[in-house]
C-alpha cells in the first residue's frame, strides 16, 4: 500500500547546533544577536574582515555592542575549524582537499586558503582564510507541481533539471527524491538510489543523511558519480537513479548503463536553457536518443526556485508558468 | 596485634606495587587501542574515544566515554583542557606517579593537532614511555613484593619486642 506524506515547507535549525561550530567571539557575537536561524543562509568568515551573515534575503555583518564591526582574526579561524572537526583536524584532510566539511544537521563548512599541489594534484590547503558555513536548506514540497509531470501510477520519466546556479535546482531534486521514495499521491514508493557526490543532496554527517530523501531511498556519500551510478545499479536494484550535475564523459557513459539496465534517472545540469545544455555534445545526444523524458527548466526570478516549465522528450512544453 | 598491622603495612605496599603494574598495563592498552581506531579507523577523537570505550574497562572506560560527551558537547573548551580534566575525574586516584600523571594528562594538548602522523606519533611516545616503565616494574617485582611483605612481618616483631 502507498503512504502519501503531507507535503510542507520546512527549515528547521537548531541555534546551538550553529553556534557550537564558531570561536568564542563569534559564538557570543551570534548569540547577542538573537538571530532567527530560520532566515539564516550563511555566515562568512575572512581574516580581516567582518564576519557576514546573508540573512533574510539580504547581507549584514556583526558588531560588539557599541563597537565597530567585528574582524574576524586567524585565531577564530584557527578555533572554528577546531570545533568544525571536533577537535580531528587530522581526520578531515580529504574533506579539506575538496574544500568543505559536512556537519551535524546537513549544513556545510566551505574553506579556502593556500593549495598546496603534488604534481598539479590537490593534496591539501594551508593557511585557510575563509571559511563559509552554508546552513542546510531543505524546502519540502517544492516538487508538488511538477511530480505529476514525471511520475504517474506506472510510469517515471527520465527527468533532467537544467537550472542556472542558485536558482534551486538541488533543492527541487532532492524533494522530488523525497517523494518518489515515500510514495506521491496515490502512487506507490519506490527504491531510490542517490549518488550524493558533494553531500549536498542528504548531506550525510557521518553516513547518515541529514535532509529527508524519503524511506526507501539508499545514498552514497562523496562517491564520484560515474562509479556510483553503476555501484548503485550492481548492488542496490534501484527503481531510479539520482544524480546531482551531469557534466564529465564519464558521467554520460554511466547514465548509459543507467538508462541500459531499466532504471530509471533524475538528473540536474547548470543552463539557463534547454537550448543552452545542448551546446554541450553528450547532452545533445542524450536528446536526440531522446533519452531524457522530461525537461524541467528554472529560471531567474526575485527568489530560487522560479519554475519556467516542463518540456517532454521532444522538446515541446508540457508545463509553461 | 602490633604484629599483624606491621605485616598488613607490608602486604599492603606489595598490594600497591602490583595494582600499579595493572593499570600501567591498563595505560597500555588506552593508547594502543586510541592508536589503532586514529590509524585504521581514520577516524575523529571522538569516535576513536567512544570506539575504544567499549573494550576498556572500569575507570578508564568511564574517562574514555566522559571525553567523547565534553567533545560531543562543544562547549568552546580547548580539547587539551577537556582532556585534563577528564582524566583527573577518572584516573587521579590510580596508581601511577606524579610524573606518569603529567604525561598522561597532557597528552590532550598534543592530540587533534596537525596530521595523522602527528598523532600517532603522540602516542606512539607514551605508548614508549609506559613500556620502559612496566618493564622496569618487571624486573624485581616478585623480589620487592616479597621485601616489602617481610619488611613488614619484621617491622611488627620489632615493634612488638619495643612494646613488650
Amino acid at each position: 500500500m502507498s503512504t502519501y506524506i503531507k507535503c510542507k515547507e520546512v527549515r528547521y535549525i537548531e541555534a546551538e547546533q550553529i553556534e557550537n561550530l564558531f570561536a568564542g567571539n563569534i559564538r557570543q557575537l551570534l548569540m547577542d544577536a538573537k538571530l532567527n536561524y530560520d532566515k539564516l543562509y550563511e555566515i562568512r568568515l575572512r581574516v580581516g574582515r567582518p564576519l557576514f551573515l546573508t540573512y533574510d534575503g539580504g547581507e549584514c555583518f556583526l558588531k560588539r555592542p557599541g563597537q565597530e564591526q567585528y574582524l574576524v582574526t586567524r585565531e577564530d579561524l584557527k578555533e572554528t575549524l577546531e570545533y568544525v572537526t571536533g577537535y580531528s583536524l587530522y581526520a578531515y584532510e580529504d574533506e579539506i582537499r575538496q574544500g568543505y566539511i559536512s556537519v551535524q544537521g546537513g549544513h556545510r563548512v566551505g574553506v579556502t586558503g593556500k593549495v598546496i599541489l603534488d604534481r598539479g594534484r590537490i593534496m591539501g590547503m594551508k593557511y585557510i582564510s575563509c571559511i563559509n558555513v552554508r546552513l542546510a536548506h531543505e524546502v519540502q514540497g517544492c516538487a508538488d507541481s511538477i511530480m505529476s509531470y514525471i511520475r504517474t501510477q506506472n510510469w517515471v520519466a527520465n527527468t533532467l533539471i537544467i537550472s542556472p546556479p542558485r536558482c534551486g535546482k538541488t533543492t527541487l531534486l532532492r524533494d522530488i527524491i523525497r517523494q518518489l521514495s515515500n510514495g506521491w499521491a496515490d502512487t506507490q514508493g519506490l527504491t531510490v538510489g542517490v549518488v550524493d557526490e558533494r553531500s549536498e543532496l542528504a548531506g550525510c554527517y557521518q553516513g547518515i543523511p541529514q535532509n529527508d530523501l524519503g524511506m526507501r531511498t539508499d545514498v552514497l556519500d562523496c562517491c564520484p558519480k560515474s562509479e556510483g551510478m553503476q555501484m548503485l545499479v550492481r548492488s542496490m536494484s534501484p527503481d531510479v537513479v539520482a544524480v546531482d550535475e551531469l557534466g564529465c564523459e564519464e558521467d554520460f557513459k554511466a547514465v548509459e548503463t543507467v538508462i541500459h539496465c531499466g532504471c530509471k534517472l533524475i538528473a540536474t545540469a547548470h543552463g539557463e536553457s534547454l537550448e543552452d545544455i545542448l551546446d554541450q555534445p553528450f547532452f545533445y545526444r542524450l536528446m536526440s536518443e531522446k533519452i531524457f523524458e522530461r525537461y524541467i527548466i528554472l529560471g531567474k526570478n526575485d527568489q530560487a526556485g522560479y519554475l519556467e516549465g516542463v518540456l517532454d522528450e521532444n522538446g515541446r512544453i508540457c508545463l509553461k508558468q | 596485634m602490633i604484629l599483624l598491622s606491621g605485616a598488613g603495612l607490608g602486604f599492603n605496599k606489595s598490594r600497591e606495587l602490583g595494582n600499579r603494574k595493572k593499570h600501567l598495563e591498563m595505560l597500555m592498552r588506552m593508547i594502543i587501542l586510541l592508536k589503532g581506531e586514529i590509524r585504521y579507523g581514520n577516524t575523529s577523537l571522538y569516535d576513536a574515544f567512544t570506539g575504544a570505550a567499549g573494550k576498556l574497562e572500569g575507570k578508564y572506560r568511564e574517562f574514555f566515554l566522559n571525553t567523547a560527551e565534553e567533545i560531543k558537547k562543544k562547549k568552546g573548551k580547548p580539547f587539551g583542557e577537556i582532556f585534563r580534566s577528564c582524566a583527573r575525574e577518572s584516573l587521579d586516584d590510580q596508581n601511577f606517579t606524579r610524573e606518569e600523571k603529567e604525561k598522561i594528562f597532557s597528552l590532550g594538548e598534543r592530540l587533534g593537532y596537525l596530521g595523522m602522523d602527528m598523532q600517532l606519533r603522540q602516542l606512539q611516545l607514551l605508548e614508549e614511555d609506559v613500556e620502559n616503565e612496566i618493564q622496569e616494574l618487571n624486573k624485581d617485582l616478585k623480589e620487592k613484593k616479597k621485601m616489602y611483605q617481610s619488611l613488614g612481618i619484621l617491622l611488627g616483631i620489632l615493634l612488638a619486642v619495643l612494646v613488650a
